[in-house]
């Protein structure tokens, strides 16, 4: 068959075809490069749940809010009605557990803070403190007029610290505040009760400026305890600047940081056999900053009482006691300032051996956005910042912390925390300014101490968030269970009750210590062995915030069931032992005496 | 080729007048037919150039407005192909790269735009843009205020580069004076989440409600409001994918709630990819929660990443001097120290790494050099601004 196209065909074919093509082309081509399923939107597809917030352990609380009729009706008042926004307002009261009438409860005794009186509101004016003597069973009476703190003309409160300045045998008390300190002598009232006068005028124990927390201890190793004032800052209402508020719709203002005011140097005491006070200048050269706790302890093992000082935004100091003599060495033994190397602000303290070391470990609560700092005691004058490797961290940043104390709340030998909170500032909003108190219990894991949250099931207590500042604990019943009295800013006190054995049962001993001539025991350290358990206990002075503890020592000892030593190594170098000594007691252990006295329960 | 039919001889008759006249005419059609369909084939051709360009001119906008960012680059390439040097790829580019975050590609971007078109008014705004991004204080404040001045009729991408660059300002600032914004940063602060509320309100799409979400966390957080946390989370349920109001939310609640924060930066690792600085959050968090064993491989998983990153060694050294291997602790400073000579941290801990082995001199060499570094740089190691 012969070809029958026809050259002149040719280019229509070619001119069909390539339109063709083109336009299949075209058409894969817009086919192809078509755009894709859009994607399922976001808000139509099944959200995941969000990683729930870790819930608490849901153990029964150690604690019980036993306030309700206990006679214990009191509150703190800072004078915010004036609306002043003034720094004094921001940092609260403490309270001391003292047994002022030697009928061996622990009574309890309140600072009352202050307002703003006259015509401008500017007249810097006390509420009254008051005094709660233990009835026993968790019932207090009113017994401020009847020891005659009801006659004082009462500056604006704070603090108070407690010894026996005299060696007389009974507590006595001092307040600190705005404008002065007061040392009140406990003393005999003439018909057969107590009664406090005050001798700070007489003794020469004046400070005119701003204190807060002191701390009791002898220091120079005469027997008698000195006395280490913290002061804050040189604020006065003719140094009062407006600082703006924090969120500008809840006010005009308000308190103003700290860093605003300078430090006024710290007021150093020594006691002068209970004759007289001097102050201490070589000491109080070098005691600065705003200062807001102090804590009396031997921290290095020599016998000797040491102070730590809690600054809120400067360095924090570490006195080492020398023998009468002190070097400062905060920054050197890495107790001043934060994993970062930056100053805090400090406010409580306590000290506790929480790691079966026998070594006294510091821990400071500390503001905002800042780590509460637990300094682990390494042993050879060095600590490091342990908050994080402890398992602390997870409490966050949020916690403006005050009064603290390391307490074995459920009597296993090992030392919890404890800590009330609440900040400084008016015009936050209610959850960022009230805040809740913690517990954490200290708990092993991994071969290492750490601390976990304790439970708070069924105590209210916990889960209401208030403005916690000053916290002392003591056992008010004196069961073996050290009980706690917490102090709010504006707010009532709160007592509350350890029940932990209502659940988790301990064996417990207790030690009251007393040195030759009532000398002063600040400093002293006392070693329980049990036989496969030894555990460390420090007579302390200062402490927590604003607040004085139950001088009395305190061992959990969960299941063990005998003491086999107690060993007091004294502040002043003597050691001495008493051996198997029942548990489930408080033991008087005098210095010089090889026999150990069982201290009988108060009468009832 | 032959000219007419052949005749019983075999040889081909002459064509007669009228068949040469018939011949010339098909030969006339042919090459007319064919330069037509030239014509017509290379028109088409630049039709479906035409029509490629457009439509991936479209799409790029398209992709871009839905915040698809590489979906816009590929769409962008593809119209680069058929329109290499115009202007409007140029803008693409740079736009595509500035949304995305990518500042230094968008830079190089712009820096080639400049050279083919420098009359080009679009590119002095994207330069503008780039500028405000990038934190420079006048351009984000002119053009915060120019989108307040002309509230929902305001440019939309003038407001998010505004807004970026506006969060980047306020945060620097905040690493260094550690405390919320006050004074102008405050106004700043105050006009940024006002446009970040009017982007909110006049771009519905999801992703820009997403974006516009993370962006008021942040600068609530900024002003110390924790309603920030609920906007992150918020951002997060729409969108659980978006990493950064994951890192966000996790950057944001880290001090209030540690362990949700460490959940958060658990999922992103696990469902993201593999990022040295999600790996040393992530660390951080775990030693944070006292759990170094968990921390430390992924400590070192970021040195084998990048072995000079002063950080990481850091805190690998944190570690170290938590579960008391000083040894390793020390050698692991010293190296930090030797790349960063500048930064307090690496100082300040072996300072007291040295003090925990026992060794107090020269742990109090190191803490001198810390402290004369701080008081150096300025840094806010003195009081702690509230």
């Amino acid at each position: 068959m012969s070809d029958t196209r026809t050259p002149s065909r040719w280019p229509v074919r070619v001119l069909v075809v390539t339109l063709i093509g083109g336009a299949a082309a075209l058409g894969w081509w817009t086919t192809a490069s078509a755009p894709t399923e859009p994607e399922v939107p976001a808000a139509f597809r099944p959200a995941p749940k969000a990683p729930a917030a870790p819930a608490g352990p849901d153990a029964p609380s150690w604690f019980r809010n036993v306030t309700p009729n206990s006679g214990l009706a009191f509150t703190y008042r800072t004078g915010a009605e004036a609306g002043h926004a003034a720094l004094l307002e921001s940092l609260g009261g403490g309270v001391a557990l003292l047994d002022f009438d030697g009928d061996g409860r622990l009574d309890v005794f309140l600072a009352g803070g202050g307002h703003f009186a006259g015509p401008d509101r500017k007249q810097i004016t006390g509420h009254p403190c008051k005094l709660f003597r233990n009835l026993g069973d968790f019932q207090f009476e009113d017994a401020t007029a009847r020891v005659g703190l009801d006659k004082f003309d009462w500056w604006y409160t704070h603090g108070t610290a407690v010894a026996d300045y005299d060696h007389d045998g009974w507590p006595d008390l001092l307040v600190t505040g705005f404008g002065r300190v007061a040392l009140f002598h406990n003393e005999p009232d003439g018909t057969g009760g107590r009664k406090f006068t005050d001798v700070s005028d007489a003794l020469g124990l004046r400070v005119d400026s701003w204190s807060t927390s002191a701390g009791w201890a002898d220091l120079n190793g005469d027997g008698f305890p000195d006395l280490y004032v913290c002061r804050y800052a040189d604020w006065s209402f003719d140094n009062h600047p407006t600082c703006p508020p924090q969120s500008p719709d809840r006010g005009a203002r308000d308190i103003c940081p700290p860093s605003l005011f300078k430090p006024v140097p710290h007021a150093v005491f020594q006691n002068n056999k209970g004759a007289s006070f001097t102050r201490w200048a070589e000491l109080e050269a070098r005691a600065k900053g705003h200062g807001l706790g102090v804590l009396t302890v031997d921290v290095n093992d020599d016998g000797r009482p040491d102070v730590y000082v809690a600054n809120d935004t400067d360095n924090n100091l570490l006195f080492l006691n020398r023998g009468g003599r002190f070097d400062e060495v905060g920054l050197a033994a890495g107790v001043a300032a934060d994993e970062g190397g930056r100053p805090n602000g400090s406010m409580g303290i306590d000290a506790a051996d929480f790691d079966g070391t026998g070594r006294p470990s510091i821990w400071v609560t500390n503001f905002q956005n800042e780590l509460h700092a637990l300094y682990r005691n390494l042993g050879n004058g060095a600590f490091l910042h342990h908050t994080r490797t402890a398992g602390i961290g997870i409490l966050g940043q949020h916690l403006v912390g005050f009064g603290t104390a390391f307490v074995d709340g459920d009597g296993d030998g090992w030392e919890d925390l404890f800590f009330v909170n609440g900040h400084v500032y008016y015009t936050l909003p209610d959850e960022m300014r009230l805040q809740r108190p913690v517990v954490l219990r200290n708990v092993e894991r991994q071969g290492r101490r750490q601390f976990v949250a304790a439970g708070t099931r069924g105590e209210p207590f916990f889960q209401a968030p208030t403005l916690g500042r000053g916290l002392a604990i003591g056992d008010l019943d004196n069961d073996g269970r050290p009980d706690a009295v917490v102090v709010h800013s504006n707010a009532p006190v709160v007592v509350l009750r350890n029940v932990a054995s209502e659940h988790t049962p301990a064996n417990w001993f207790g030690v009251k210590l007393i040195g030759k001539d009532e000398r002063d025991l600040i400093g002293t350290t006392v070693v329980l062995e049990t036989g496969t358990r030894t555990l460390t206990r420090f007579a302390k002075g200062g402490g927590s915030y604003l607040s004085a503890n139950d001088p009395r020592l305190l061992f959990g000892l969960g299941g063990e069931t005998k003491v086999a030593r107690v060993t007091v190594k004294w502040s002043w170098g003597k050691v001495e032992t008493w051996e198997n000594l029942k548990p489930g007691a408080y033991w008087e252990l005098r210095e010089g005496d090889p026999t150990a006295r069982r201290v009988a329960p108060p009468k009832k | 080729m032959t000219d007419g039919p052949p005749d019983h001889t075999g040889t081909p008759a002459p064509p007669t007048p009228m068949r040469r006249r018939a011949r010339l005419r098909t030969r006339r059609a042919l090459v007319g037919l064919v330069a037509v369909t030239a014509c017509a084939a290379v028109g088409a051709h630049f039709a479906v150039q035409y029509v490629r360009a457009s439509r991936a001119h479209a799409r790029a906008h398209e992709a871009l407005d839905r915040r698809a960012f590489s979906e816009a680059a590929t769409h962008t390439e593809k119209y680069r192909e058929h329109r290499p040097t115009s202007a409007e790829g140029y803008l693409l580019l740079v736009r595509i790269a500035r949304r995305s975050g990518d500042e230094a590609a968008a830079q190089a971007h712009l820096a080639e735009y400049e050279r083919q078109h420098p009359n080009d008014p679009a590119r002095d705004r994207e330069r503008r843009f780039l500028l405000a991004q990038r934190g420079d204080a006048s351009e984000v404040n002119a053009l915060v205020n120019e989108a307040l001045a002309k509230e929902e009729a305001a440019d939309p991408l003038a407001v998010e580069a505004a807004i970026i660059g506006g969060i980047r300002l306020l945060q620097a600032d905040f690493a260094v004076a550690r405390s919320r914004p006050r004074g102008i940063g405050a106004e700043l602060l105050a006009r940024l989440q006002r446009g970040t509320n009017l982007w909110l309100n006049t771009r519905p799409h999801m992703a820009d409600q997403v974006e516009g979400l993370v962006w008021r966390g942040q600068l609530r957080a900024l002003a110390n409001d924790l309603a920030g946390i609920d906007d992150f989370r918020h951002a997060l349920a729409l969108d659980p994918n978006h990493k950064t109001a994951r890192l966000q939310l996790a950057s944001a609640i880290i001090n209030i709630a540690p362990q949700e924060a460490l959940a958060h930066l658990e999922h992103a690792r696990r469902h993201g990819p593999t990022d040295p600085a999600l790996a040393l959050a992530l660390a951080r968090a775990y030693q944070g929660l006292g759990r170094p064993d968990e921390a430390r491989p992924l400590l070192n998983e970021v040195l084998a990443a990048q072995p000079n990153n002063t950080e990481a060694i850091t805190e690998l050294a944190t570690v170290a001097v938590d579960t008391g291997q000083y040894a390793e602790a020390e050698r692991l400073l010293v190296r930090a120290i030797a790349l960063a000579p500048d930064q307090p941290r690496p100082l300040f801990v072996l300072a007291s790494c040295l003090r925990a082995a026992g060794r107090p001199t020269e742990a109090r060499g190191y803490q001198e050099r810390f402290e004369r570094l701080v008081e150096r740089l300025h840094t806010p190691a003195t009081p702690r601004p509230r």
